[in-house]
């Protein structure tokens, strides 16, 4: 039984829930995105442009946990599928087809154990699939 | 809901296919060669890939030390080879070897084709291809649109293509065919087939199109099939701004990919862009070539515009559209085609000749871009009896072929369709409802908007004159036309400009075009949409088109508006986070306003009160004639018949050295340049030579320039001009021309028309000059000038003469009694007899006048017939308005005494500024003016009369 619905694979019907990799790992902070950009016309009129995005932000992982999702994504970036909350009501989830790009720094806080890391993933280009 | 160009957010995701055509033919060269000039053909052996029949007309073909390189030399095949012998198209610049590696690839590019001229004057065209009837029955020109990008997913998918748009001169379309290995074709005669693949890969189509008089001509696009890591290779690529510049003729980008494409890029490489593209949530793509929506633009590596970034390994490559590399290549004289009765016999004949013909003979014959992509034409249908162009670019003689005729333009759009046509704001008013409006742009649909007013040169005329053609070369029949914009007094302010030569219809029309491009040069404004709210890709720089622009009034701190059509000129595209960002920079629809007919005006004086009758005043009928380089005749006589020149006609019985007296001795002005031309028509042999002489002022320096051009319209360089200065006569200089006709080398006579520019000042340029009286204390005075004029009508045919000048002179220091003047000489013109008026305006003023020995003056002085020095006194430390009129008889004076003006400032010390001066005369018709500059009678040696 899983508690969110967050979830990553390579393609669509393969994407699993994080809870349920193998090393479980708990629902991340999730700001999102729906477009790159806004516009405002010279009329005033705003409109979005460009792709959805968000961040899946650990607080902490564990070398497992982090090495299951590094194996999405064992370059800079990746394309793949994931399952994650958008901003349209409280407990709403859509799955897209996204960039998911490793960090360039992975940070490791001396306040919690050593072997607990910080990691913000940012999928980007997300498209909606159906 | 329904999606549309307005459903947001929208996005969208661009890659770049770089076309990697497959080998169709490899062999070795099997012939030493004793040079690598001209070569067109050569013997091959040693074929390691398909057949030598797999090789098609226009095929790419590499050649190098290598299988596969290009490093002696790029070409490609101008006909199928056989079995031996391969035939490339002719080239000096292959390094062609024995056992050189020859490969050709399945590849159309954009190539010159040579044509080739006998000693016995017969054309080939395509290096070999003798005339038969190929201007009897015309190739008809394949029209099907881009190259096409699918995704595949798993199951078949189809393509659609249309050739409806295919045409043909004097004939209809009989049949289409259509050709694709491993595609599956339904409708494979028709115009409109569906193609369906199952399996991802580049795919060849071929499309040929046979007309009811039995031409045939091909085409061919490629249909690239893809998946994520299958098929075609497909790159993620960052794209940098892409501009299309209607003024540049097309489109131009770069991309940048990662280095490991490079290696499977060379010079000429196709590029295809294309995207993905979500409206809202929706995966669709709009764009204006129907199944080719998603391709954003298709172009070819540029020659020299790699820059390869080793440290962070990415490859940037420019690209540009056909009209870059149609500037690139420089095409082959001559260019020229004569209208016939009757049956055509040649390459340079045509029995219906228009503007879309020349151009149709121009591309399909001496080029190969129809193999690539579509070519619309302008649709005009007036006739001329002849065309010509010089060498150049092949852009560039497109431009001259339909600019200088029809002012139509070519340019490219971003598939590199090519399209010929006539600006929108050119085209008759009640012609423009079928010029189609593309898009609306208002203050919600883009970011900003602003309006630029610009300050263009000012035009204060438009002198427009051609003719309606209805005969043939050897018979024209051709009716002059000459209209005014705004009218037959030229605006205050700017120079008149000359759009002459063209092909016309009618009075009315040629009135209204005058009107038409007297708006368009005066246009000030310029429009600019920014970073527009909605990706429109259906808006390009042509074909032509508008888009219906909004501006309210409360919207600009101006309180400008405008409500109407806009012309796109310029735009800019690029992805920016994940979206398209575009920008349009365009012109507000003219249309004309003030216009009429060059015949005589209504004068009601030089001041407008009447002052003066007009009777005596005359203004030309008759507009310079088109094609021969003639400009505009002095009002009296009225200029000769064209001549027919017809060699046939020529007595070869005459003496060796017969004279022909050359009776064009009056010249005429040309805006701009101050040059003045005469033209004649003769008949020469080979030996040809002619003496003239050439009288003008002392003291300036001629320039001279002879033109020769055959019956064929062809420009023939003379075979010397040299110039023996016999001194000067008094105010007089003259010169003695001998002139030869080397290049004529058959013995036989032929037809030339032969002219002479004689370059000289109408006007010359003021000197300042100090009283010859010494200043007795301080020394000479140092005054400092800023003088500067500028001719604003020297056409001499209008009756007007003008000149502006402006500027200051500083005169700071100058002794008891003393003065300053600023000369400036009138000079070259002789008014011979009668009457002529120097009108005066402007305003002079006098900053910081000295207070020493009186208030400034100006005073107007000239030589010979002139009245006695006229005398305007100025006011000191003000503005003086100057508005006088000065006639001047002439009875009896020489020439060389008459016609100079000077006029003079005198500033007894100070600061005086010239600002605005305007000098104008007016002459009667009882004064043959004419530039002081004359062409005598001239002996034409070895000739023998036009007739």
């Amino acid at each position: 039984m899983t508690i969110s619905d967050f979830k990553i694979g390579t393609t669509l019907a393969g994407m699993t829930n994080l809870e349920a990799l193998t090393a479980p790992i708990s629902a991340p902070r999730t700001p999102f995105k729906p477009w790159a950009t806004s516009v405002v016309a010279a009329s005033g009129v705003s409109i979005g442009k460009g792709f959805p995005s968000c961040q899946w932000i650990f607080s902490q992982l564990t070398p497992a946990q982090r090495d299951q999702l590094r194996a999405f994504c064992t370059g800079k970036s990746a394309t793949v599928y994931i399952r994650t909350m958008t901003n349209d009501s409280s407990d709403s989830y859509a799955n897209y087809q996204a960039i998911m790009a490793w960090p360039d720094d992975e940070k490791r806080d001396p306040t919690k154990r050593h072997d607990r890391l910080e990691l913000t993933i940012a999928f980007t280009m997300l498209v909606l699939q159906s | 809901m329904t999606t549309t160009i307005q459903t947001t957010p929208q996005k969208a995701k661009v890659y770049a296919i770089f076309d990697n055509p497959p080998v169709v033919f490899a062999c070795r060269i099997n012939q030493v060669f004793s040079g690598t000039d001209r070569i067109a053909s050569f013997v091959f052996d040693s074929v390691t890939t398909g057949a030598y029949s797999d090789c098609l007309p226009g095929m790419t073909v590499l050649f190098g030390t290598a299988p596969g390189a290009n490093d002696a030399g790029i070409s490609y095949c101008r006909k199928t080879p056989t079995s031996v012998r391969f035939f490339c198209g002719e080239s000096s610049d292959v390094a062609f070897a024995d056992n050189l590696y020859v490969t050709a690839l399945q590849d159309w590019g954009v190539w010159t084709e040579t044509m080739t001229v006998t000693d016995a004057q017969v054309e080939y065209m395509k290096y070999d291809v003798a005339y038969t009837d190929q201007h009897l029955h015309l190739l008809p020109v394949p029209v099907i649109g881009p190259d096409r990008v699918v995704r595949y997913n798993g199951s078949p998918v189809s393509v659609s293509f249309d050739g409806s748009g295919s045409w043909a001169f004097d004939s209809t379309i009989a049949s289409h065919a259509w050709s694709c290995a491993g595609a599956t074709i339904t409708g494979g005669s028709t115009a409109t087939p569906t193609l369906s693949f199952s399996a991802t890969g580049r795919y060849l189509v071929k499309y040929t199109v046979t007309s009811a008089a039995g031409a045939v001509s091909s085409t061919y696009r490629t249909v690239h099939v893809w998946a994520p890591g299958s098929g075609p290779a497909v790159y993620d690529v960052l794209l940098g701004t892409m501009t299309g510049d209607f003024n540049n003729g097309g489109w131009d980008y770069t991309i940048t990919v990662s280095s490991n494409a490079a290696a499977d890029i060379r010079v000429r490489s196709k590029i295809i862009l294309f995207s993905e593209e979500w409206y809202g949530n929706d995966l669709i793509s709009y764009g204006p070539c129907v199944g080719a929506e998603n391709v954003v633009a298709i172009g070819w590596v540029g020659n020299e515009k790699i820059v390869v970034d080793v440290n962070q390994g990415l490859v940037t490559f420019e690209a540009h559209g056909p009209h870059y590399w149609l500037q690139q290549e420089h095409n082959f004289i001559p260019v020229g085609l004569v209208l016939v009765s009757g049956t055509p016999a040649s390459w340079m004949e045509m029995a219906t000749l228009n503007t879309d013909r020349a151009l149709w003979h121009y591309l399909m014959w001496r080029s190969t871009l129809s193999n690539c992509v579509d070519i619309h034409l302008t649709g005009n249908t007036d006739s001329c009896i002849q065309f010509s162009a010089q060498a150049n670019s092949l852009w560039d003689q497109l431009k001259e072929l339909s600019f200088n005729y029809i002012l139509a333009l070519p340019c490219t759009d971003r598939y590199g369709r090519l399209f010929v046509q006539i600006d929108p704001v050119l085209v008759p008013v009640a012609s423009r409802s079928g010029i189609p409006v593309t898009a609306s742009i208002g203050h919600d649909d883009c970011e900003s908007m602003s309006i630029d007013r610009l300050e263009v040169p000012a035009t204060s005329q438009i002198l427009l004159s051609g003719v309606v053609s209805t005969g043939t070369y050897a018979s024209p029949s051709d009716k002059a036309l000459f209209s005014l914009a705004p009218g037959h007094i030229p605006g205050h302010y700017g120079s008149p400009t000359n759009v002459d030569k063209l092909v016309l219809v009618s009075q009315a029309q040629a009135n209204e075009l005058a009107g038409n491009v007297l708006e368009k040069a005066r246009l000030p404004y310029r429009f600019n949409f920014s970073n527009l709210l909605y990706n429109n890709r259906l808006v390009d720089i042509c074909p032509r088109q508008f888009v219906y622009a909004t501006i309210a009034s409360p919207d600009s701190v101006r309180g400008i508006s405008y409500v109407g059509n806009a012309v796109v000129k310029t735009i800019e595209m690029v992805i920016d986070q994940g979206a398209w960002k575009i920008n349009w920079k365009g012109e507000p629809e003219t249309k004309a306003n003030l216009y009429t007919t060059g015949d005589t005006p209504v004068v009601t004086g030089l001041d407008g009160n009447g002052d003066f009758t007009t009777t005596n005043f005359i203004f030309p009928k008759m507009p310079p004639m088109p094609g021969f380089g003639g400009g505009g005749i002095i009002p009296s006589p009225p200029p000769p018949a064209p001549v027919i020149i017809t060699p046939s006609a020529c007595d070869d019985s005459l003496a060796v050295n017969t004279s022909l007296i050359w009776d064009k001795t009056t010249l005429t002005g040309v805006a701009g340049d101050n040059t003045t031309t005469a033209w004649n028509r003769c008949v020469v042999r080979n030996g040809s030579y002619l003496d003239i002489a050439v009288v003008y002022q002392t003291g300036v320096t001629p320039t001279f320039h002879c033109y020769a051009i055959d019956r064929s319209g062809n420009n023939l360089v003379p075979g010397s001009i040299s110039v023996t200065d016999y001194g000067y006569f008094g105010a007089r200089t003259e010169a003695f021309l001998h002139i030869t006709f080397a290049p004529v080398s058959n013995t036989a006579a032929d037809g030339f028309e032969f002219g002479i520019d004689v370059g000289t000042y109408i006007f010359n340029e003021g000197i300042p000059q100090t009283n010859p009286v010494t200043p007795s204390v301080g020394g000479p005075d140092p005054f400092n000038t800023n003088l500067t004029y500028s001719v604003t009508n020297n056409d001499l045919a209008d009756g007007i003469y003008s000149f502006h000048a402006s500027g200051s002179y500083d005169c700071e220091y100058v002794y008891n009694g003393a003065w300053t003047l600023i000369r400036a000489e009138m000079s070259h013109i002789i008014p011979t007899t009668g009457q002529f008026w120097l009108h005066v305006t402007g305003t002079i003023i006098d900053i910081d006048h000295g207070g020493r020995g009186g208030n400034p003056s100006f005073q107007i002085d000239g030589h010979g017939g002139f009245p006695n020095p006229t005398t305007v006194p100025l006011s000191s430390n003000t503005t003086n308005e100057i508005d006088f009129l000065w006639p001047c008889n002439l009875p009896g004076q020489a020439a060389e005494n008459c016609g100079d003006v000077q006029f003079t400032i005198s500033s007894y010390g100070g600061h005086e500024e010239i600002w605005s001066l305007e000098f104008t005369l007016y002459w009667s018709d009882a004064v043959p003016m004419q530039p002081n500059v004359t062409l005598s009678p001239a002996d034409l040696y070895n000739v023998c009369p036009a007739t």
